[in-house]
């Protein structure tokens, strides 16, 4: 009895020093994410000569760097000039919304309706077109680099948005991740609707999408992060400065404006934490999405 | 094929996406398997030698390994990693949902940071005279060394940790509880529940998971080539790395050869994975 008493003791006891640590872990986690926001919220509102004191290591390349937490001298010179002075970072902004919100859309288009007929063809050309997609999936970028790069010579739309929009919009990857969510939709649903009506277009439009709902929506999500993200494509296909996003333009700021540095980098940051808050439900619902319950 | 016949109706709304795909890598694809058999000019056959090149080429072994090395390091780790929290989670969360909840939500804020930004404020934590080297009064370059590739194994678990927990909690939940509770009854303890219920519960979540994880793991070049530039450290030189140089200089003849046996390569990676 004694024995059963003492293992019960310590599986309660592990349990509760497991409970502690996964809190703390992923406390430390959320913390380590929340500290670049606050590094560059505190800088962002910092002057040029102030930070240039305190990064020195890493500007001048010599010397050390120190944490900022309270500015001594606080001004918002930073932002009155990037957001009424430098016309550079207002075009870029918006050159990466544009990019992001015509890709993500195309994307959705597209690829809705391919994750459905996946789902709903099992013979084996489908098998094997999934495969390709998978494959097609996992290649980095760089591997179909020159291919993508003959196509949008060919076709003529060298250093123009549709260089990067088109081929980024027939990716595979919410595929993949739609497909999946269309998994979990049962069987009956479609057995019931086709009693009512054999359009297969209206069972996709009236019964797929609204239960897949979810899964869409968090694939909608993850692709606008990763192509507000993106960085290998404009690069190569973009030649004109005019029509880069912003990720390309950030980094190419020299580090005599420092504080501009900051406030840019803390501009695009804020629709993403926005997205993620706002969204958050929908996105863990949807990643949920993806466990089939088969 | 009767039943390819009833489903071409299916099919078709496989179109639009299979037609933006066959114009934008198929075709072009096609195009570049023919160049890996022609000399840089596109006149000439050489038949296998670039194929010969490639594979003697020193920069493309290390790069084939330094991407191997990463994969095998990155993936487990995060799969695991981001499966034993999840389990604790699932587990240990009986009150106080509403912190738990918390917590799962803010998991996902790495993911969403812009990569330049990050990597601006990357750029002052890491550097040679940078927040970690003044604060522990250290003078190692981070950034430049053979530690380069443990910072960006690093930063890759940290940001992309949060999305995988959320999707194991998703594949703990549709566990049904009575089989835990019927393990019980059986006299299994912590880790029997975990070997016979949870892992074979979570198996088509594993192979999902797996593949998202090795394109997440390949998307971090992108962090690498922000930080780090062009010709990084060794042991961070990765396949992306040199074929953006290698397009940089316009080798075509390599660029073929190159991409063609790297999707060889891919294509027996994923063969376990395909749809049944």
């Amino acid at each position: 009895m004694n024995d059963f008493i003492i293992k019960r003791k310590a599986a309660i006891f592990s349990r509760f020093i497991a409970k502690k640590a996964a809190i703390l872990f992923i406390s430390l986690v959320c913390v380590f994410s929340c500290i670049p926001v606050l590094i560059l919220a505190v800088g962002s509102v910092t002057g040029n000569y102030e930070l240039s004191v305190y990064l020195e290591g890493v500007l001048r390349g010599q010397g050390k760097t120190y944490l900022l937490l309270l500015p001594a001298f606080p001004t918002f010179q930073g932002f009155i000039e990037t957001l009424f002075y430098e016309p550079e970072f207002y075009v870029v902004f918006w050159n990466s919304v544009k990019l992001t919100a015509f890709i993500v859309a195309g994307q959705m288009f597209v690829a809705v309706p391919a994750a459905w007929g996946f789902s709903r063809c099992h013979g084996r050309l489908a098998s094997l077109l999934f495969y390709v997609y998978t494959i097609l999936m996992l290649l980095p970028f760089q591997v179909t680099m020159l291919s993508n790069y003959l196509v949008i010579d060919a076709i003529g739309i060298k250093d123009t948005h549709a260089a990067v929009i088109l081929p980024a919009v027939f990716s595979t990857f919410p595929v993949f991740l739609i497909y999946r969510s269309f998994l979990g939709v049962p069987e009956e649903v479609y057995e019931a609707f086709s009693l009512e009506s054999s359009s297969r277009l209206r069972m996709f439009y009236h019964v797929g999408v609204p239960l897949a709902m979810p899964g869409i929506k968090a694939a909608a999500l993850l692709g606008v992060i990763e192509y507000w993200n993106m960085v290998e494509q404009p690069l190569l296909f973009l030649k004109t400065p005019a029509l880069w996003p912003f990720s390309l333009y950030i980094p190419g700021i020299s580090y005599d404006n420092i504080s501009y540095i900051f406030v840019c980098s803390l501009i695009v940051l804020l629709p993403m934490v926005l997205i993620i808050f706002g969204g958050k439900e929908a996105v863990s619902e949807g990643i949920g999405a993806m466990a089939v319950k088969k | 094929m009767k039943k390819g016949i009833r489903n071409w109706r299916e099919f078709v709304f496989l179109t639009p996406s299979l037609a933006g795909v066959s114009v934008f890598v198929f075709l072009p694809f096609a195009d570049v398997v023919r160049r890996s058999f022609m000399n840089a000019a596109g006149r000439k056959f050489t038949w296998s030698a670039n194929y010969q090149a490639v594979v003697r080429n020193p920069a493309f072994r290390l790069a084939l390994g330094n991407t191997g090395r990463f994969l095998l390091v990155c993936v487990p780790l995060l799969l695991v990693m981001s499966l034993l929290l999840a389990n604790i989670i699932h587990f240990c969360s009986s009150g106080a949902k509403r912190q738990w909840k918390f917590l799962r939500n803010s998991c996902l804020l790495p993911l969403a940071l812009p990569v330049v930004s990050l990597m601006f404020v990357w750029q002052m934590v890491f550097h040679k005279n940078g927040l970690i080297n003044t604060y522990l009064n250290l003078s190692q370059d981070w950034l430049n060394s053979s530690y380069t590739f443990w910072v960006f194994a690093a930063t890759f678990l940290w940001k992309n940790m949060g999305y995988y927990v959320v999707l194991w909690l998703a594949g703990l939940e549709a566990i049904p509880g009575e089989l835990y509770e019927a393990a019980v009854v059986d006299g299994a303890g912590v880790f029997a529940r975990f070997r016979y219920v949870t892992l074979p519960g979570l198996r088509q979540m594993t192979s999902a998971a797996f593949v998202l994880a090795v394109t997440a793991t390949l998307k971090s070049y992108r962090e690498s080539y922000l930080l780090a530039g062009e010709y990084p450290d060794r042991s961070i030189y990765m396949i992306q790395h040199l074929f953006h140089n290698w397009f940089r200089d316009m080798s075509v003849e390599k660029m073929s050869a190159g991409a063609v046996i790297v999707v060889c390569i891919f294509a027996v990676m994923v063969w376990p994975f395909r749809k049944k």
